[in-house]
C-alpha cells in the first residue's frame, strides 16, 4: 500500500511507451499512478471546506497488456483492494481522537459501541452464531466485529444463547473428519455457557439452527472461528482486533507462461497476504468435472511459472506480500479447442475444451486450503476464469 | 454493563467511475437503499456509523467534479472518497493501493513552438485521511476486509 501522488488526465493511458507516460516521467517524477478522474474530483472537495477528501486507488494494469490485464479480474481485484483500504480508514477513523485518550479506556468499548443489544439479539436468535450476519451497525457478513461483540455480551451475560456447539480438539485435523460424520453426541443444544466457552483452549464453532439435522451443518464452518486460546481469550477480553485470518490469496489471472509451444490459457495467482513469510507451499489439483483425461492422477500438483521455466517441481516458497503465478490449463496458440494439462514432469494430459470445474487445494497457510475454478469461455474460445473459496470439504457435487 | 449509545451517524459520499468499482464499494454496505439528487443517481448504504452515498460518474474529470459538487451539497458530508482503479506509472504492481496525497493535473501547460511546457496543477488530499491511511498501511487489518471469496488458507 502506498501514500505517493498521483496524476490524471483526459486520456487512458495505455502503453508504457505512450507519449503521455513517458512525459509523466520525465515531468510528475514522483506520480506513482495515472487515472482519469482524480484531479476533478479534488477540485469539488476544494470548493466546499470543510470536506476532507482523499483519491484511494487500485492498481489494475501497469500501462502495458491493458485489454489482458482487465480481462483477466486485475480491475475488480484492484476495486476490491481500493475498497478495502477506504472502508479501513473510514472506520478507523474516529481512532484519531480516540487515541488521544488512554489506550486501557479506549480499548472495550470499540466494539461495543458499534452494535445495539437489540440488533445483536435479533440476529442471536436469527442465526445461532453470525452465519450470515445483517446487521445495520457493522457491515454484512463483518462477522468478526459481531461475534466480538456478541462474545463480550454474552460474558457479561447480558444475553442468552442457543445453538449447537461442538468444541474441537485443537490437535487433530478438521479435514481428516469429515463434518458430516462427527457423533451426533458430539453436539449438545446450548443455552450459552460463557464460562465454559472462556475455559475452552481450542475450539470452532458451527452453527445451525435448533432442530436441524447435523447434515445440515455441512459447509457451513467458519474457517475463522478456527481459533486458538490466546486469540479466543483475545476475543473474549474484547480486545476488538480480527483473528489473524487467511494468509493466501488466490486470484485468476492470464499468463504468459509456455510449456514448449504451450501457452497457458488460465492461470491462478496465489498471494502471501499474512505477515510472515511462508515456506512449503504446494498447489494441487484435487477435482476436476467431466471427464477426466484417461492416465491423469489426482491430486495433480501444479507448478508455479518460475518452476517451469526452471524445470523445477516441489513445494515453493512465499515470502510476505509475495505473489507467484500457477499455469492452470495449456493450449496451442492455433488450436483454441484442445486444453493440456501438465503435471510435475511436464507430461501432457489432453481435454477438450468446455467449462470446466476444479478444486484446488493450497498449503502452505494457516491450513490448507480449498478454492473453485470455474473456466468459463465463449463460442469465441475466449476463456474466463474466476475463483472463490470453499470449505475444505467442499467437493463438485455440492455444487449442484 | 451498560450499552454506550450507538455514536452519532457520519455521513461520507463515494464516486467511483467503473462499474466494477462501484459493486467493489456496495459490497462493504449493508441497508442498500437509492436516492436520486436531481438525476444523479446514489447508492445509499451503511457502515459502522456511516451512511455513505455512492455515485458511479463515468469516466473524465469534469462530471467527477460536478457529482461531487451536486453530493457534498445535499449530503453534507464530512468525508469525500474517490474509489477506483489505476494505471501504474512506476514502483507499484498490479492489486497495490495507492492512496493519493496529491493529484497533478497533468495535462495542465502551454504548447508553444518547443512543444508542450507544463504548467503545474496540483490539488492535495486531506491531511487527516493521509494521516489515517498512513497509521492504515502499518497493519495488515485492512486485508480482512478484502472480498473473502479468493482468499483459502
Amino acid at each position: 500500500m502506498f501514500v505517493e501522488p498521483i496524476a490524471a488526465g483526459e486520456k487512458v493511458v495505455a502503453s508504457i511507451r505512450a507519449a503521455t507516460a513517458i512525459f509523466l516521467r520525465e515531468h510528475y517524477g514522483d506520480a506513482v499512478a495515472v487515472e482519469m478522474e482524480g484531479r476533478g474530483f479534488l477540485e469539488g472537495i476544494h470548493l466546499n471546506a470543510p470536506v476532507h477528501g482523499c483519491v484511494i486507488r487500485g492498481v489494475s494494469d501497469q500501462l502495458e497488456g491493458k485489454g489482458e490485464a482487465d480481462a483477466a479480474g486485475s480491475q475488480s481485484r484492484a476495486a476490491d483492494a481500493a475498497s478495502a483500504v477506504a472502508f479501513e480508514i473510514l472506520a478507523t477513523l474516529h481512532g484519531a481522537t480516540d487515541r488521544a485518550r488512554p489506550r486501557a479506556a479506549a480499548t472495550p468499548s470499540v466494539s461495543a459501541a458499534r452494535i445495539p443489544l437489540t440488533e445483536l439479539r435479533d440476529c442471536a436468535t436469527n442465526v445461532g452464531w453470525c452465519s450470515d450476519v445483517r446487521s445495520p451497525t457493522v457491515g454484512d457478513n463483518d462477522w468478526w466485529t459481531f461475534s466480538n461483540r456478541l462474545r463480550q455480551a454474552a460474558v457479561d451475560g447480558e444475553i442468552a444463547f442457543w445453538g449447537k456447539r461442538y468444541i474441537y480438539d485443537f490437535g487433530k485435523d478438521l479435514d481428516s473428519e469429515p463434518l458430516i460424520k462427527i457423533p451426533r453426541e458430539h453436539f449438545e443444544e446450548f443455552s450459552f455457557d460463557p464460562t465454559r466457552l472462556a475455559q475452552a483452549d481450542n475450539y470452532d464453532i458451527f452453527t445451525g439452527r435448533l432442530g436441524e439435522p447435523p447434515s445440515a451443518l455441512k459447509g457451513s464452518i467458519f474457517r475463522d472461528l478456527h481459533v486458538d486460546a490466546a486469540e479466543a481469550r483475545a476475543w473474549l477480553n474484547g480486545s476488538g482486533r480480527p483473528p489473524p485470518g487467511a494468509n493466501v490469496a488466490v486470484f485468476v489471472t492470464a499468463s504468459t507462461a509456455r510449456i514448449d509451444d504451450y501457452e497457458a490459457v488460465c492461470s491462478l495467482i496465489v498471494k502471501n497476504v499474512g505477515t510472515s513469510d511462508l515456506n512449503g507451499c504446494l498447489v494441487e489439483m484435487t477435482e476436476l468435472s467431466g471427464r477426466r483425461p484417461a492416465d491423469l492422477q489426482m491430486p495433480l500438483t501444479l507448478r508455479t511459472d518460475g518452476q517451469i521455466r526452471g524445470h523445477e517441481h516441489g513445494h515453493f516458497q512465499l515470502l510476505r506480500g509475495q505473489e507467484r503465478t500457477i499455469p492452470l490449463i495449456f493450449r496451442l496458440p492455433r488450436r483454441a479447442n484442445e486444453w493440456f494439462f501438465f503435471d510435475e514432469c511436464a507430461r501432457k494430459y489432453p481435454l477438450s475444451a468446455n467449462p470446466t470445474k476444479m478444486i484446488v487445494r493450497i498449503y502452505g497457510g494457516a491450513s490448507p486450503g480449498n478454492a473453485l475454478v470455474f473456466v468459463d469461455l465463449d463460442a469465441g474460445w475466449k476463456v474466463f476464469p474466476s475463483v472463490k473459496a470453499v470449505p475444505s470439504i467442499y467437493t463438485l457435487g455440492d455444487d449442484d | 454493563m451498560t450499552i454506550p449509545e450507538t455514536r452519532a451517524g457520519r455521513t461520507a459520499i463515494v464516486l467511483t467511475a467503473l462499474e466494477v468499482e462501484t459493486r467493489a464499494v456496495l459490497r462493504h454496505l449493508c441497508e442498500l437503499d437509492e436516492e436520486v439528487v436531481r438525476d444523479t443517481v446514489f447508492h445509499l448504504g451503511r457502515f459502522c456509523d456511516w451512511t455513505i452515498a455512492v455515485a458511479e460518474v463515468g469516466a473524465g474529470n469534469h462530471s467527477a467534479a460536478a457529482t461531487a459538487e451536486r453530493g457534498i451539497q445535499h449530503f453534507a458530508p464530512s468525508v469525500a472518497m474517490l474509489i477506483g482503479v489505476a494505471g501504474g506509472v512506476k514502483d507499484v504492481t498490479i492489486g497495490d493501493v495507492v492512496v493519493a496525497t496529491k493529484v497533478y493535473g497533468y495535462e495542465s501547460g502551454k504548447e508553444d513552438e518547443q512543444g508542450f511546457k507544463p504548467r503545474p496543477d496540483v490539488l492535495e488530499t486531506a491531511y487527516a485521511l493521509q494521516q489515517r491511511a498512513r497509521e492504515v498501511r502499518q497493519k495488515p487489518d485492512w486485508k480482512g476486509r478484502l472480498d473473502p471469496a479468493a482468499i483459502v488458507c
